[in-house]
Formats: structure tokens, C-alpha cells, sequence
């Protein structure tokens, strides 16, 4: 799930500053289970620019998603059409979808964080950083690329602190962590299987990923 | 391995000015080799050529991974033999050091930095006789698990703080801050 928080809202308002209709755009996905974007959300936003003409409020299911964004925006055609500016409470992608999708001018009223694990609402962990070269089958399925600071791939560092991490003296180093959870598993042979640096010419952003037709 | 120069370093972690440094030099022990490390304005591959015109014992530089990428960690791992460092000794380096929001780069960690040196002494972009010890802790598990990777890899020493107490006493050095 992607993590995102809310912008202040004066700096949305300073974006949408010229803009006298507009249309809010929430996320049903993501941004409704962060409470940034869901329809409690969309409503405040609405309260907000009660000093505009707010020509419609939606929620997407998946804004990200330009089928269903497009899909969804057909059904306000008629709003769209006389907008100013479409206010996304969407992550970054989501917010560049609709404007793709819509050819209108977006605000962006999120910042986005990270994608991340949710054990319950209001406790989101990041857990993977995107690599492209996963570890987590020699690394007892805890990735050191995210749960250490310096992403460090053949660990411990230096630092490590008896069994604490040297950046956060309240958190256990995950090296420590890896090697406790291989010795119970009898894998401790997997604990000095060296790791490669990241060849990153294969993650130059913006990454893309194409399907071959059969 | 390079051969067995000193067991001890004195540590300047951070240089602000090549004074202190001659001035700290000057009162090293016979026997005692210097690491000058990176974390001042400084950089050691500045002020190697006047430290060792008075210095004659073994010097070394700490090379850490932070703020670098693996091509300047290589070019920084050639420049110390160039001029004239007998030996590095990785680290990751300090995360929190310095004014902390700039975006932390760790694209080597030392397992990863010693292979990239070790790369380098087989196509004699170094010497042979470059020494590479890596810093470690004294513990058990995967302190030691790891510390035992870096030798059986090729590192010539591990480097520990001043008076740990180390298994691999022959191949150790101890690190004691400059006074
Ligand atoms: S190693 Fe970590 S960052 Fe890389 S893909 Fe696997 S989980 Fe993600
Ligand atoms: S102590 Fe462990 S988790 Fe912390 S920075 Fe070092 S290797 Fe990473």
C-alpha cells in the first residue's frame, strides 16, 4: 500500500489559488486506508474551498489506475469539462494519472511516503525499498536494503551496538535479527552469502515495465 | 597479506587543519602508525604528501562508504596508494555524523568495498602490498560471523577499537584516538 500524509492546507490552497471550480478527487485504495485521501477526507477538502464553486467530489477506487480513473471521469464529464483545477488527494502517480487522464490542471494535495506494510490502521512499516535484486530468500524474509539505515547488504556494520543498530539505539540491528532467525531455522550458512552491489543501470527511474504481446 | 607493519593506529577521525595533524604525528610512538579518517572538512589525500615527509611509520587512511558511490569509493581506494598511504581501512561510516538531512548514499558496504579493492590489486590498478583491514566490533554471532567473512575474503586485518579483546589477535588492528 502506498503511504502518504497530507500537504498543509494553505499550500493547497496556494496552488489552487486562481482556480474558481473545482473538483475533489479522493483514492477508495490507498489514501482512503492512510485517512488521507478517503471520503471523511474528501469532505474536509470540500469544506476547505467553500470559498469556490466545487463542481464535484469523487472517490476512485484506484486513481493510479488510468482505466479506472478515465472510466470513473466519464461519469462526471459534464463537471470536468467546466473545472479549473482537479484537487487530488492521491500519492504522486495517482495525481499524475488524472491529470494525464483528464488533460486537467491537478493540485496535488498529498505527499507520498513509501509503500508499506499495514499491521493496522495508523501502523504502516516500510519493508521493501524496490531494489530489483531481492534478498529475501538468503536474508530470513527481513530485507536489510530498508530495515537498515544504510541499506547495508552484508551486514552487520561497524556500528552495530551489542545486539542494537547504531542509528537507532531503541531498534535491534537487523543483521542481528537475520542471523538469530537463520540460527533457528539451521541456515546459518546463508548468513555470509555475499551480496552483489545493486547493478543499478537496470533501475535508472522511470522504470517501465512492458509486456511483450504473445 | 601485506606485511605486518603495526598492530596499533592513532585515530584522527576529523581534520580541520594539517597543523594538528603534524603536531599529533609528531608525538606517535615509535611503532605506531597513524589512520587519518574522513569526517573533517579535510580530506586525508590533501595533506598525505606533507604528513609523510614527517612522518615515517606506517600510515593509513579510513575510507568510509558514506556519501559515496562505488566509483568514488575506487577512485579513493587508488588515490590513498598514489599518495602514498600504506593501507585503508573501510568502513560504512557514521550515519548521523555531520548536519544529517542531506540524503545518505551507501552504495558499498565493507563486505562490497573489499571485494572492489581486492578487484583492484589483481589488475595492479594498486599494489599488492596496499593493506585493507576492515573495521569491526568485538561480539559474538554475526560480529563475529561477519568478521571472519572479510579475512577468509582476503582482508589483510580487522580494525577494533583500542583494547577489544578479538579472536583474531594476529590479524588485528587496534584503533586508540588521537590524544
Ligand atoms: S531486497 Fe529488499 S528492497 Fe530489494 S526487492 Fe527485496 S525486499 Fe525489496
Ligand atoms: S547496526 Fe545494523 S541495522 Fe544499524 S546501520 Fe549497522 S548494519 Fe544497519
Amino acid at each position: 500500500m502506498i503511504v502518504t500524509h497530507k500537504k498543509d492546507p494553505g499550500i493547497v490552497k496556494k496552488y489552487a489559488s486562481d482556480a474558481r471550480k473545482i473538483i475533489i478527487v479522493g483514492c477508495s485504495e490507498c489514501a482512503a486506508v492512510c485517512r488521507t485521501g478517503g471520503s471523511e477526507q474528501v469532505k474536509e477538502m470540500a469544506e476547505l474551498f467553500s470559498d469556490r464553486e466545487v463542481l464535484a467530489t469523487i472517490s476512485i477506487e484506484s486513481p493510479c489506475d488510468k482505466r479506472i480513473s478515465a472510466r470513473d471521469f466519464r461519469r462526471i464529464a459534464e463537471e470536468l469539462s467546466g473545472a479549473d483545477a482537479l484537487i487530488a488527494l492521491t500519492c504522486g502517480t495517482g495525481a499524475q494519472a488524472i491529470a494525464e487522464v483528464t488533460g486537467k490542471r491537478v493540485v496535488a494535495a498529498l505527499d507520498t511516503d513509501f509503500a508499506g506494510m499495514v499491521e493496522r490502521l495508523g501502523r504502516f512499516y516500510e519493508r521493501c525499498s524496490h531494489c530489483g535484486e531481492c534478498i529475501l530468500n538468503e536474508t530470513a524474509m527481513l530485507c536489510p536494503v530498508t530495515l537498515c539505515p544504510k541499506g547495508v547488504r552484508n551486514g552487520p556494520c561497524e556500528g552495530i551496538k551489542g545486539t542494537r543498530c547504531e542509528v537507532y539505539e531503541d531498534r535491534d540491528c537487523v543483521w542481528h535479527t537475520i542471523y538469530r532467525r537463520l540460527e533457528d531455522r539451521g541456515e546459518l550458512d546463508r548468513f555470509t552469502a555475499y551480496h552483489e552491489p545493486v547493478d543499478w543501470s537496470k533501475c535508472h527511474s522511470p522504470r517501465e515495465v512492458i509486456w511483450e504481446r504473445p | 597479506m601485506g606485511a605486518p607493519l603495526t598492530a596499533r593506529l592513532v585515530y584522527i577521525a576529523s581534520i580541520e587543519s594539517i597543523e594538528f595533524v603534524a603536531a599529533s604525528c609528531a608525538k606517535v610512538p615509535a611503532g605506531t602508525g597513524i589512520l587519518l579518517g574522513e569526517y573533517g572538512r579535510i580530506n586525508p589525500l590533501a595533506i598525505a604528501g606533507d604528513i609523510r615527509k614527517s612522518f615515517t611509520g606506517p600510515m593509513f587512511i579510513e575510507i568510509i562508504s558514506k556519501n559515496k558511490n562505488r566509483d568514488l569509493v575506487d577512485s579513493t581506494v587508488v588515490s590513498s596508494s598514489a599518495c602514498g598511504f600504506d593501507g585503508a581501512v573501510f568502513a560504512s561510516g557514521l550515519f548521523n555524523a555531520g548536519a544529517g538531512i542531506a540524503k545518505p548514499v551507501y552504495d558499498l558496504d565493507p563486505a562490497q568495498m573489499l571485494k572492489l579493492a581486492l578487484a583492484l590489486k589483481g589488475n595492479g590498478k594498486i599494489p599488492a602490498s596496499f593493506i585493507i583491514a576492515i573495521r569491526s566490533v568485538t561480539g559474538e554471532g554475526p560480529v563475529a560471523r561477519r568478521a571472519r567473512f572479510y579475512l577468509d575474503e582476503g582482508a589483510d586485518y580487522i580494525a577494533l577499537e583500542t583494547d577489544a579483546s578479538t579472536p583474531f589477535e594476529r590479524q588485528t588492528l587496534l584503533i586508540e584516538p588521537v590524544a
